[in-house]
This record gives C-alpha cells, structure tokens and sequence, in this order.
C-alpha cells in the first residue's frame, strides 16, 4: 500500500514537472486562434460598451480571441500589482496621467498620427519622446446648462462655440442664483480647482515638467474663485452641501443652472432629457485639462500576442467600427479620436451641441506628463483642501499657495 | 510560481480540460504534490526508524496549518523585510537602499500624524468600548423577561461592520443631510460638520466604532454568567452590597476577558483602515485628521506606489503593536485575576524580572 502510495506521488511529481518544463500555452495558437488579454476600466454601462467593441473586434478578426479583463475598482492598483506578480494583462487602457508610471510596462509601439484630428490626442501615448501606448478615447470636458434658467434669470445663453471668460461666467453664476433656504438655486455646480486652474490658464506644472507653478497669480485667481463660489451666499453648493448629492440631477431638477466639469459620462443622461432645455457649452477660459486613454501592449508579452495586440490596438484606435460605438444613446465611453466617427458621435443628442465636446478635443489643453504624479498631486491636494476654504479650511490661498508651490517643488526634484 | 501554475494550466489545456476548471485544478495538482511529498518524506523517515508513529502523525496532521502559514503568512512578511531594504514601484527592478526606507520614516512628517490619529483612536475607542460593552452586558445579565431580546437588539449593529458601517455613518453624521444634525437641530443646537471639520472628524469616528459593542458584549456576557453563583451567595452573607459585589467579584472574575477584549482591542485599533479609507475616500480627511497609519501604509503601496517604503512602515507598526501588547501585558499583573495565579506573586514576578 505504501509502496503503491510513494509511487502515485513520484507520477505525480514527474507529471507536474513534465508540465512546468514544457511550452506554456498562453496565447498560443489553438487551432490557429491567438488569444489575448484586454484590461480596462469603468461603470457597467461603460464596460458593456467595450465588450461590444470586442465582439466587433473578433468578428472582423476570427482568428483572434480577446479576453476581457474588466476591473471595476482601483483600476492602476491591481494593474500595477498584476504586472509585479507577472500575470500583465497583454492589452491594458491606461489614461495619459497614468502613463509615465506605467511607461516601463509597455512595448514601444508605432503610432499613426495621421488618424488622430487632434493634437493633444496625438501625444496622448508619448513619455520620454516615445510611443507607449495607443490612444483611442478622449475624455474632454465642457458645460452643460439650463436654458430656462437662463430664461428666468434674463441673462443670455452663452456661446456654443465661443468659451466665456471667467469672469463673464462669474458674473452669470451670481445672476443665476436665487432663493434661499432648500428652495435655493445656485449659479453653478461646485468649481473643481485643478480645472478651474486650467481655465484661469495656470497650470500645476512649466511645459517642461521641472517646475510646480500652482502658486502662480492664476493659480491663486483659480483658489480664491473656487473658495468665493462656496462662501454663505455664494453661488455654489459648498462641499458639505453637494457630499454625496448627483450635480447632474441636481441640473435636470432645476437646482443648479450651469455644471461645469461636464464629462462624457453624462451624455448618455442629457441625451435621455427634453434636450431643447439644456445646452452644452464651451468651459469658460481655457477650459479644463482632457483625459485621454489609450491602450498599451505588455513587455512580456510573446510574439503572437504581440502581433495580435497591434491588430486589436489599432482596430479600436482608427477604424469607424470600434470608434463608432464609443458614444451611444446608452452609454458614451468618451469621445471618438477619428474624425470619421464624429457625425455618428454628434447624431446621439443633436440638440444640445455635442460639438462642443469635439472642439474641447481639438482645443484641450495638455498637462506635461510627470514621474510621482499622484504622490505629488495627492500631498498638494491634501494640504489644500485641508488649509483653504476650497476644503475644511480657513486660510488665505494667497499665502496658502506660494508655500504648497514651494512643497511640490521639492517632491518634484526628488522624483526627477 | 505563476511559471509552475502557468506550466499545469498549459499541461490541463493539452489534456482539453475545461478553461474555468484549470486554474484550480492547478492548485488542487500543486497541494497535491507538496502534501504528497510531505506524506513521503514522513513515511520514509518512519521506515528509517528515525520517528516515531506518533510524531508522524503530529507532523502529517499539522502540515496543513505549516503549509498555510509558510505560504500565506511567513512567506510573505519574509519578503515584505527585505523589500523594506528596497526601492521598488511594482514595475521596474527594485533597487537596494539599505535603511534609507527607515531614515525617511523617521523624518516623515505625514507619518507622525498618523502615529498621532491612531494612537488617539486606540487609546480613546478601545476603553470606551470597553467600558460601554462591559456596561451593556452587566445589563443584559439581569435576569428579566423579555432580557433575549434586548441582547438581539444590541448586538443585531455588529451584523453591520467595515465599508456598509462606515457608508452608513457617512449619512449618519452628515452635516446638511444626517440623522445627528438633524436630532441636534430639533433642540436648536446648530450640529458641527463632523467629518468635514478637523476637530470633529476623529470625535465621529470613535463614536462610530461604539456601534459594534454587540460583539465584545455577547463576550462579556459569557464570562458574566461562568462567574460561581456561590461567591454572590458568600458576599452577601458577609454584608455586601451590589456595589462591592461588581467591584470584589465580578470586575475580578470577569478581568481576564476585559484583558482580551483589550488586548485584540487594541491591535485591532491600531490596524483601523476600513473606516479612514471609506470616509475620506483615501484621502486622509481635513487637515489629515483620520491618516490612519495602515491607511498612509496602504497609500504609500497602492497610491503613490512606494512597495519599499510601505513595507518599512509594516514593520514600523508590527513593532509598535508588539511593544503596546508587552505592556499591556506587563501591566495585566496589576490587574487581572486568575484562579490559579496569585496576583501578588506575577506582580513580584513582574517587579523581579
């Protein structure tokens, strides 16, 4: 019996080493079918949206099989810890902010920038002055507002191709906003300081990334905007009021009269409302800074995969097939980054100016892509919210400011 | 190790095993092989005549806890000691920085405030909790009818703990919309922004953790009722009142489960992440004010992607924790009461050492 025993445990043995030393079939070609791995993020809606560009993926290309990998929380820590433990998705969405920390995961790839209609999109996959990932969502940001608030307010709709500037919307908020008590109505939406900065044309950064330049007169103009918006009789819900509350909702029931900070994420609601009501409007300024995602290919991964992650790759980044169904009337992932595409995105709302959200691509102001982005940003941000009024605190953003400048700077040379 | 379990899952595709089935028939082949190999070595050794049955049979039983904890426990804490030497992001190569990760602990001033946070929490919640579970239980182990189902109600909360608790209290202690503003509001008292306010934001989150005594008080409870009914019987034959009855007899009868609930208490108070991560939204809330330690661990790791540095602060806190529990256990000869042991004689024992 033991003996019997000792020997199913030497087969056993010999099986699994067997296996161990002979060829993975990861990726392999089975039946002449090369399967990947594809890692993205997003809400429901959004992940059904890729899941359909996959199955237009594999039906244009059948000897290809695309795995998704749909992670729905903390998206770059379990990237990140995916690619540590050796398990990298072959295809993975990365966002422009992101990719400097990711860079060193990523094949260099070859990028056709011809495809792109917008310039910021096309340096969209670049760290370094070279090529990391492929781009194919933008993610740009502009207004929505109430045109019967308008209306009741008399002040005039703004521009649907013309940016107001910030001062002319500072001035419309406080017309806009009347009322007292739970029946007030606000101007706008609670201002986000890193967009409001872009839109008063600072920025957190020099163009060449070396310098922090958040306490710069604009960055304090943007501070001090964003703390008198919250201020008792201000023109925005301050950050206890609006805790938890849907701004979206919050428009379409009247309450606040211009949202700023408007992403792709909510074409899809405006879409579902009586859309001769509300109007998509250029951000005031110089707008606020666009996200754009892209799709990077791992460094392990073999060269089947490799091959097939570039066919995957530049299906979902050029061709009207995959770039059409980035917006729809259920879901809108972002906007298409081909021009191509651009009437089918613009055919979802046509009465509420989608093309704003087109030129926002096309104008979108870039950040410089920087190495400890998120510790930087996140002590800066931190320290902000918990000393100015644009959080719990009290104090003067004018002497606020210039000192977290000061901090960032030193974060900043040591990670460079 | 993700070569073996991709090389068996390569094995079971050839064997056109289903996809779903191979990664834990991989694991079911690898726990196969090292138990086998256990049970080999063991039997060898027993041939050998270099162990007894007995002890083989102590080793074959005891594997399972062995292999877990070398697997999921020791392995794991060795690597995190020596990442602590390192610099590491996840992605490129760590590079060795010798005690460069423990210098900057030392001069890192987020740290020290969440030292601070999480030294207050434990030493404020953890007698609070005490206090109020110890209380309850006292209550609820007087013998009245209907006493079951109050003992349902207070313990019915601790159903509700980590993220749903802390979603909850988000509410709970919402300065426009919450339950407490809104009470506070009915006597004309204007409620503080809790959460949003530095000063409040801890106050909130101690109260907070009050909602899971439940727990320790079924605890409390069980110990009250092994208390010997004769010693009640004998007191108050002497004389005594309920007053020194709870201070001679109870609170020294029941002292080795209050020095439990303390103890697991306060590692587990010094562990607090859930309720900093979710009300902040890992932020670390006003003026860093709930920067729990294991949360500025965790954004050290998983936010700003600092693997060698978050494992210098794991460290950092297993030796706060270890040298906290000393002293509580160095001071428990002070207090707490065993049948078998005097406590005069640990106390001597305690001084003499």
């Amino acid at each position: 019996m033991h003996r019997k025993a000792l020997a199913a445990v030497t087969a056993a043995s010999f099986l699994a080493l067997a296996a161990c030393s002979s060829e993975s079939g990861d990726g392999a070609a089975s039946a002449g079918t090369t399967t990947i791995s594809y890692a993205f993020w997003g809400t429901t809606d959004e992940a059904a949206t890729m899941k359909a560009m996959i199955a237009a993926f594999e039906k244009a290309n059948p000897t290809i099989k695309v795995e998704p990998n749909w992670i729905q929380s903390d998206y770059e820590q379990k990237l990140q810890t995916s690619i540590a433990g050796g398990g990298a998705p072959t295809v993975a969405e990365i966002s422009d902010t992101s990719l400097p920390s990711f860079a060193n995961a990523f094949q260099k790839v070859e990028v056709d920038k011809s495809v792109y209609y917008s310039p910021a999109v096309q340096r969209a996959g670049t760290f370094g002055g070279a090529d990391y990932a492929v781009p194919f969502v933008a993610k740009s940001k502009v207004m929505a507002i109430s045109k019967d608030a308008f209306d009741k307010a008399g002040v005039a709709v703004p521009s649907g191709a013309t940016p107001m500037t910030t001062a002319d919307f500072v001035a419309a908020a406080k017309k806009l906003t009347s009322g007292s008590g739970p029946k007030k109505v606000y101007g706008s939406a609670p201002l986000w300081y890193d967009g409001w900065l872009i839109a008063e044309g600072g920025s957190y950064y020099s163009a060449d990334g070396k310098q922090c330049t958040m306490g710069n007169p604009d960055g304090i103009r943007a501070a001090q905007t964003v703390v008198d918006a919250v201020k008792t009789g201000g023109f925005a819900p301050n950050q206890a009021d609006a805790q938890g509350q849907d701004m979206f909702q919050w428009l379409a029931d009247g309450k606040v009269a211009m949202l700023p900070d408007f992403g792709p994420w909510n074409i899809a609601k405006i879409a579902a409302l009586d859309t001769s009501k509300f109007l998509i409007v250029p951000l005031p300024g110089k707008g606020e800074p666009m996200e754009v995602d892209s799709l990077g290919i791992a460094k392990d991964a073999n060269e089947a995969e490799t091959a097939a992650a570039k066919t995957f790759t530049k299906f979902m980044s050029s061709t009207p097939d995959a770039q059409n169904l980035l917006a729809t009337t259920k879901s809108a992932l972002g906007i298409p980054v081909i021009q191509g595409s651009l009437d089918a995105f613009k055919s979802i709302a046509p009465k509420v100016n989608l093309q704003a959200f087109i030129d926002a691509v096309k104008n979108a102001v870039t950040t410089p892509a920087v190495k400890d982005k998120v510790r930087i940003e996140s002590a800066f941000s931190g320290d902000l919210n918990s000393r100015t009024a644009i959080g719990s605190g009290t104090e003067d953003p004018a002497v606020v400011l210039p000192q977290l400048q000061a901090e960032c700077q030193k974060l900043l040379d040591a990670a460079q | 190790m993700s070569g073996i379990v991709d090389g068996l899952s390569g094995f079971l595709e050839r064997l056109h095993v289903d996809e779903g089935l191979r990664p834990i028939l991989s694991l079911v082949i690898i726990l196969a092989i090292v138990f086998g190999l256990i049970g080999a070595g063991l039997w060898g050794a027993l041939r050998a005549r270099w162990i007894s049955r007995n002890t083989a049979a102590f080793w074959l039983f005891v594997s399972p806890w062995i292999v877990g904890f070398v697997i999921f426990t020791g392995g794991p804490m060795v690597y995190s000691l020596v990442l602590s030497f390192m610099d590491w992001d996840l992605i490129d190569p760590a590079k060795f920085t010798g005690l460069a990760n423990y210098k900057e602990a030392l001069s890192d001033p987020k740290l020290g405030q969440a030292i601070k946070v999480t030294l207050t929490y434990a030493v404020v919640s953890v007698p609070l909790q005490t206090l109020l579970s110890l209380g309850v239980a006292l209550l609820m182990n007087v013998r009245v009818r209907g006493v079951n189902v109050f003992r349902t109600i207070w313990y019915l909360p601790s159903l509700v703990t980590g993220v749903a608790q802390a979603v909850l209290f988000i509410w709970v202690f919402h300065p426009s919309y919450g339950l407490v503003n809104g009470l506070l509001r009915l006597f004309g008292v204007d409620g503080p922004k809790w959460l949003f306010d530095a000063g409040w934001a801890l106050p909130a989150v101690i109260l907070m953790s009050l909602w899971t005594v439940g727990g320790n008080m079924i605890i409390y409870l069980a110990g009250l009722q092994d208390v010997p009914k004769n010693l009640y019987e004998a007191a108050e034959i002497d004389g005594a009142g309920r007053w020194h009855s709870l201070w001679h007899i109870t609170l020294p009868q029941v002292s080795p489960v209050i020095f439990f609930n303390v103890v697991t208490g306060l590692i587990g108070a010094m562990q607090t992440f859930t309720q900093g991560y979710v009300v902040t939204h890992n932020g670390g809330g006003p003026s860093d004010s709930l920067l729990f330690y294991v949360l500025y661990l965790y954004q050290n790791a998983f936010s700003f992607f600092q693997m060698g540095y978050a494992s210098a602060l794991a460290w950092i806190l297993f030796a706060m924790i270890m040298v906290l529990t000393a002293l509580v256990f160095r001071g428990s000869a002070f207090w707490v009461y065993y049948e078998s042991q005097r406590p005069k004689e640990r106390r001597r024992r305690v001084h003499v050492s």
